[in-house]
């Protein structure tokens, strides 16, 4: 988030060696200006309707906590809005009083303004928030809503109308705050009438799928008891009413009892019906769920934050399950989503923050026991061997981490990733190539003058320049990465779809970058597997635009679903790495080592008969053992790191020899954030991270998904793949594989 | 103007040094003071995509924002595919379903604007 991005309204001024906003200067003022005028003016009167309506507003509030989804900052603004609607209401009709003289019409024009008027500020709101907010509210808080702006009106209309004219309603019989009883009819005021409009319009808001004459019906009820009472009321008190007039409007407002009856159904409704929504409306997922008392880690502001969202979400997707697909409106569709993931996100926080605190302990009750056996484990963490479910297990701890030196953030423009990719939140987003060392174009690479290529940085979209042989057909882009677009293709003549990567042009003028692509090509070609993509053709264009040509996968990788959902279940994480380790045997057999195994690389292919069929993509930076020739050395010795930080393992951050078991350290990293739902290991920026990968163990799965399935299993199995020393991590990819597929049988053979 | 007029206006003024029109006054102030609060962030800076309510121009918003964006994007055969990857967690799903069906309307609703724009050309070229 850039610091021009967020909003500072309306700029501050200095104070002392402080600043104030402007904003927050201008809201007590006005608070005061509305406050202190009308209280020094009406007296006692005018602090005791403030008090009474404040009272009111405070009970409501209380009262509809549990189910409300709109915050105390948007209760002010409404408090405020009925304040200001007054004004203009008075502004308004004081010439048409005027102009009407004492006649007894008066109160059947005003009243009904007013009455509408009051409800401006609701629509205004809703108006407003048409796009998200407006979804998000369920019927208490509109009720809410409604029933402070009358307060807010109230207590201006009390001290200019009633208290300063010394009106007769300043006889407080106070029975309920906000009514009144005065000569045996109870009068319930505005907080009472907008709220009962406001109440039967948040029903019909609400339940507004079960047809317009609802929604009608629903909508002008609570306003035609208003307005009736608030004119049997006003007429009474005119001097134009008549006796049989008075007893008609006592007799239709039931003596002002009608109202109040009405409202106290309707809160009631109102309460329920949020209580239905939100005990109904959500699928059961553990994201939609708040946290157990012991696991809370967040702020008490934050957890209240996340109350409200997990409300709104409810609402919004109440709504949302009552229309067609086509029918739903997309503002409404985004809504959800929005608040969905929002929900998602803050419950891997959650995972993090637990992480960190469990960490945290490790490190003082480690520091506590022995020293030395800390600075012997970061060196040598200990190996361990897999148990059955029925042993104990034998874990060696994620303790005795030192702090990794804090290198301060990489300067993108060295190559160290994008501004994105810096943070660990976006795990796995770093670039294919990490350089560490390196200032600019690799060393060793040349731009390839002798060749006729388009502008590195010509603004045209790629699709409009791309030049490929005739036989292929190009569709639209589907995905892009630090080093390439894919496009969706096509062959022209046997009709077969494909995926068409396309180097970036301008790394298209980088001897290395296109080597790698070739790499690629080649690699993929020797290798012939179900599970790794295959790979139909390599070329550069007339305009040097390197393009690879591979099968089609209809499917995600494996990084969205993990990031998207957070973790995935053991059933489908056995499905899903035991294809991944036997797609990797294979090649680390014809003697190629991926060295950049990653969830984005891992894609899930998707057909009716195979759901979540394995294909391992990009061997751009794989090396082949059996050719280890110059050219394989050219493409690591630049000073690159290749790979991504995330997953990479502890020789390969190094720089040392690596081997299969670099790929088996790499795949531990990612079965650990399949299964757990954070990456083994974070840092602030690539270095620490790599620091991190050569020297600390990531924490305990079950310290951070308590309910993970066969943790006396999986744990062992996990940190025997993220050991530090490849000795000591599983030999080959059989074997892990074949670990895999025992732990797949145990599960099988208990469901 | 008229004697009417004068007459409305000389009641306004004597209307606003009133406390009530005053009080009035002050709390449309205090209104639009606490409203202004509300957003987080510019709407400028933002995707036309992301909802310009006030109260959704919040960084969490954002961030689930881009990474919907980001996950539909990276998915190589659509949303499709990619709820059927996320069919076993209902939290995930329904986030991917409901920001494809978002996205599809875009999607069509900038087809027929195209559409729309094509026609419109061809008749100012006749």
């Amino acid at each position: 988030m850039s610091a021009e991005g967020l909003v500072n309204s309306w700029g501050s001024v200095p104070f002392g060696t402080s600043r104030l906003q402007v904003r927050h200067i201008v809201l007590w003022l006005g608070i005061a200006l509305w406050l202190l005028p009308t209280l020094v003016v009406t007296g006692i009167q005018g602090i005791a309707w403030f008090a009474f309506n404040l009272a009111f507003v405070l009970i409501l509030t209380i009262v509809a906590t549990p189910f409300r989804s709109i915050t105390i900052h948007k209760i002010g603004t409404c408090f405020f809005a009925g304040g200001l609607t007054m004004g203009i209401t008075v502004l308004v009709l004081t010439p048409i009083m005027k102009m009407l003289g004492p006649s007894p019409l008066r109160p059947f024009i005003t009243v009904p303004f007013e009455e509408i008027f009051k409800l401006l500020p609701l629509a205004i709101l809703l108006w407003r928030g048409r796009k998200f907010s407006s979804f998000t509210l369920g019927a208490t808080d509109l009720l809410l809503m409604g029933a402070i702006t009358g307060a807010g009106f109230a207590f201006v209309e009390d001290a200019y109308a009633h208290a300063a004219n010394q009106s007769t309603l300043n006889n407080l019989s106070v029975w309920l705050p906000s009514s009144e009883l005065i000569n045996g009819r109870i009068v319930s005021g505005h907080a009472v009438w907008t709220g009962l409009a406001a109440a039967t319009i948040g029903l019909a808001w609400l339940f507004r799928h079960l047809g317009k004459v609802f929604l009608v019906v629903s909508c002008s009820l609570g306003l035609l008891i208003s307005t009736t009472d608030h004119l049997a009321l006003n007429y009474n008190q005119t001097q134009g009413a008549s006796g049989w007039g008075i007893s008609f409007f006592n007799l239709v407002s039931a003596s002002g009892w009608l109202p109040m009856v009405f409202f106290v159904l309707c809160l009631a409704a109102a309460l329920g019906a949020d209580f239905f929504v939100q005990l109904r409306s959500l699928p059961a997922a553990k994201e939609f769920k708040l946290p157990a008392r012991k696991g809370r880690k967040d702020s008490l502001e934050s957890l209240w934050d996340s109350v409200l969202d997990l409300r709104r979400l409810a609402y919004a997707h109440f709504r949302f399950k009552n229309f067609e697909d086509e029918s739903c409106p997309p503002a409404l569709a985004l809504t959800v989503a929005l608040l969905a993931k929002r929900l998602i996100n803050r419950a891997v926080a959650a995972l993090d923050e637990r992480e960190k605190v469990e960490a945290k302990l490790n490190i003082n009750l480690e520091l506590e026991s022995d020293n030395s056996a800390i600075s012997s484990q970061k060196k040598n963490p200990a190996p361990f061997t897999i148990r059955g479910p029925g042993e104990a297990p034998s874990m060696p701890r994620a303790a005795g981490q030192a702090a990794p030196p804090n290198f301060g953030k990489l300067n993108p423009a060295n190559g160290a990733g994008s501004a994105a990719g810096n943070s660990p939140d976006s795990a796995g987003d770093w670039s294919v190539a990490t350089q560490v060392t390196g200032m600019g174009p690799a060393a060793g690479s040349k731009p390839t003058a002798d060749l006729p290529f388009i502008m590195p940085y010509d603004q045209r979209p790629l699709l409009d320049i791309i030049d490929l042989p005739e036989q292929y057909e190009i569709f639209e882009q589907v995905s892009e990465g630090g080093m390439g677009v894919i496009f969706r293709g096509r062959h022209k003549r046997t009709g077969a779809r494909l995926a068409i990567k396309v180097l970036h042009p301008h790394l298209s003028t980088n001897q290395l970058h296109l080597r790698r692509f070739e790499q690629e090509a080649r690699t993929a070609s020797t290798l012939d597997h179900p599970n790794i993509v295959v790979v139909h053709d390599f070329g550069v264009t007339p305009k040097s635009i390197a393009y690879l040509v591979m099968e089609w996968l209809d499917g995600s990788n494996l990084d969205p679903v993990i990031r998207i959902g957070g973790t995935i279940s053991l059933a489908r994480f056995l499905h899903i790495f035991i294809q991944a380790t036997n797609a990797l045997a294979h090649a680390h057999r014809k003697g190629v080592i991926h060295r950049d195994i990653k969830p984005s690389n891992l894609i899930l292919a998707t057909t009716p008969e195979r759901p979540d069929f394995v294909k391992v993509v990009d061997f751009g930076i794989a090396k082949v053992l059996t050719e280890e020739s110059d050219e394989g050395m050219n493409l690591t010795r630049t000073g690159d790191i290749l790979g991504s930080p995330l997953y990479m393992s502890p020789e390969q951050c190094m720089g040392n020899k690596m081997d299969a078991r670099s790929d088996i350290y790499s795949l531990g990293c990612v079965m650990y954030q399949a299964l757990v739902g954070v990456t083994p290991l974070k840092g602030e920026n690539a270095v620490q991270l790599i620091f991190r990968h050569v020297h600390d163990m990531p924490a305990q799965p079950r310290t951070i998904k308590a309910d993970i399935e066969l943790p006396e299993i999986m744990e062992p199995l996990l940190f025997k793949c993220l050991q530090k020393d490849p000795d000591n991590r599983f030999r080959t990819m059989d074997e892990l594989e074949g670990e895999l597929k025992r732990v797949q049988a145990i599960l099988s053979s208990m469901t | 103007m008229n004697y009417l007029d004068v007459l409305f206006i000389h009641d306004v003024a004597d209307k606003v040094g009133n406390p009530g029109i005053l009080g009035a006054i002050a709390a449309g102030l205090a209104m639009i003071a606490l409203m202004a609060g509300v957003a987080k962030l510019k709407r400028k800076s933002l995707s036309k995509d992301f909802p310009g309510d006030p109260e959704a121009l919040q960084p969490k918003y954002l961030l689930a924002f881009n990474q919907l964006q980001d996950a539909t994007k990276e998915s190589q055969g659509g949303v499709e595919t990619l709820l059927q990857a996320l069919k076993s967690n209902p939290a995930a799903y329904l986030a991917i379903d409901a920001f494809g069906r978002y996205k599809k309307h875009t999607i069509d609703q900038k087809q027929t604007v195209d559409q729309k724009q094509t026609v419109e050309k061809k008749r100012d070229r006749q």
